[in-house]
């Protein structure tokens, strides 16, 4: 492998585990709905 | 360094995640609430409102709804796409309105001890009852400011500690105790007739005891919300009195909107204007809203019962209708 070869490796490498992790992060943090208000919204 | 065409590429890559990620925050506060409630320790840690919000915004269903479309909401599971949304802004006594001026000479403060239909859930806070109810008591003569402590989902408890704790720091003279009765295992009647006692010992004269009305579409409530009131003035004695709001806001309904009418094993849908039946589905021996309604008013948005807007809050038109309700009720009592 040449050394341009591997340095694109690295940077496209690099920017789709920026990406994954931005939608693995994304994934994780999903909110509820409306919480409190689906909750309380029949008393 | 040179650029290179990866590094275009990975930039690329990147810009997309970042700018899709971006979306997908904004789409999702779209639809989140912001938290409006926790525990006041000044108030024995009770939950209620939290003080100084500014414009917090909340999403609530804008149909009828049964609680397990509530949990699939939390889920993630729901395709409910029918809300509403309203902000929220407290003062620093944790309560929705503004600030509480110093009580003038010769005024009386009434306060309305509630939960979310006191509160105003759904409707911008100068269209709540509580604050339809000053101005139409002052409109007709009287010397009254009302205090709107109500707390969305405020168990009977978080009600009596805001009795025991605020009444008398905030100088209240009269209290509206306004809710229905919890079930059982929430404390149910017992724990509203010792909340209204507790209520009645912070002021002169006795708390007025009502019960918010019942929704067409809150199966629950038609089964059991009749016998509440009487639960409650059994436990109290004769001489209180519980006044049921179900039936005068059903007269004010009047034949618009929709009602859900049942016969036999079966509920249907009926437009009252027309008297058409929008569907008939068998009722659910659980007493659940069947999911067939649930996707009628997703479907059908002219499908709304009139004067409420998700099965258990009036809407501003609702909170006008309550707010005369009770200011003829609370009238002769001034």
């Amino acid at each position: 492998m040449t050394s341009e070869r591997r340095e694109a490796l690295w940077w496209i490498g690099g920017a789709c585990f920026v990406a994954v992790a931005l939608g693995v992060w994304l994934l994780l943090t999903a909110p509820p709905f409306d919480e409190l208000a689906t909750r309380y919204s029949v008393l | 360094m040179k650029p290179r065409w990866y590094h275009g590429v990975a930039a690329a890559i990147a810009l997309v995640a970042v700018v899709g990620a971006v979306g997908v925050m904004r789409s999702r506060s779209r639809e989140r609430s912001d938290i409006v409630i926790g525990p006041w320790a000044e108030m024995e840690n009770e939950r209620w409102n939290l003080p100084n919000l500014q414009e917090a915004q909340v999403v609530v269903p804008d149909r009828p709804h049964d609680p397990a479309e509530a949990d699939a909401h939390r889920r993630g599971e729901s395709t409910m796409k029918r809300v509403r949304r309203f902000t929220v802004s407290t003062n620093a006594d944790h309560l929705r309105m503004g600030p509480i001026a110093p009580k003038a000479p010769g005024r009386l403060r009434i306060a309305a001890v509630g939960d979310s239909v006191t509160f105003g859930w759904g409707v911008r806070a100068e269209e709540s009852w509580t604050t339809l109810l000053e101005v139409e008591l002052q409109r007709r003569g009287h010397g009254v400011d009302i205090i709107n402590a109500g707390s969305p989902g405020a168990p009977t408890a978080s009600m009596a500690a805001w009795c025991r704790t605020q009444a008398r720091r905030l100088e209240v003279d009269r209290i509206l105790w306004v809710r229905r009765v919890p079930p059982p295992h929430m404390g149910g009647a017992r724990s509203v007739a010792e909340g209204l006692q507790t209520c009645a010992s912070v002021v002169s004269q006795r708390p007025l005891f009502l019960l918010p009305p019942i929704s067409r579409f809150d199966l629950h409530g038609r089964q059991e919300g009749a016998r509440e009131g009487g639960e409650v003035t059994a436990l109290l004695g004769p001489d209180w009195v519980a006044h049921d709001l179900t039936e005068p806001f059903r007269a004010a309904q009047g034949a618009r909107g929709e009602d859900l009418t049942f016969e036999g094993d079966k509920l249907s849908v009926v437009d009252l204007e027309s008297g058409n039946t929008w569907l008939t589905v068998p009722a659910s021996p659980q007493g659940h809203l069947p999911a067939a309604v649930s996707e009628l008013f997703e479907r059908e948005l002219t499908v709304a019962e009139a004067l409420m807007y998700d099965g258990g809050h009036p809407d501003a038109e609702g909170s006008i209708v309550m707010a005369r309700l009770i200011a003829d009720l609370v009238e002769p009592t001034l």
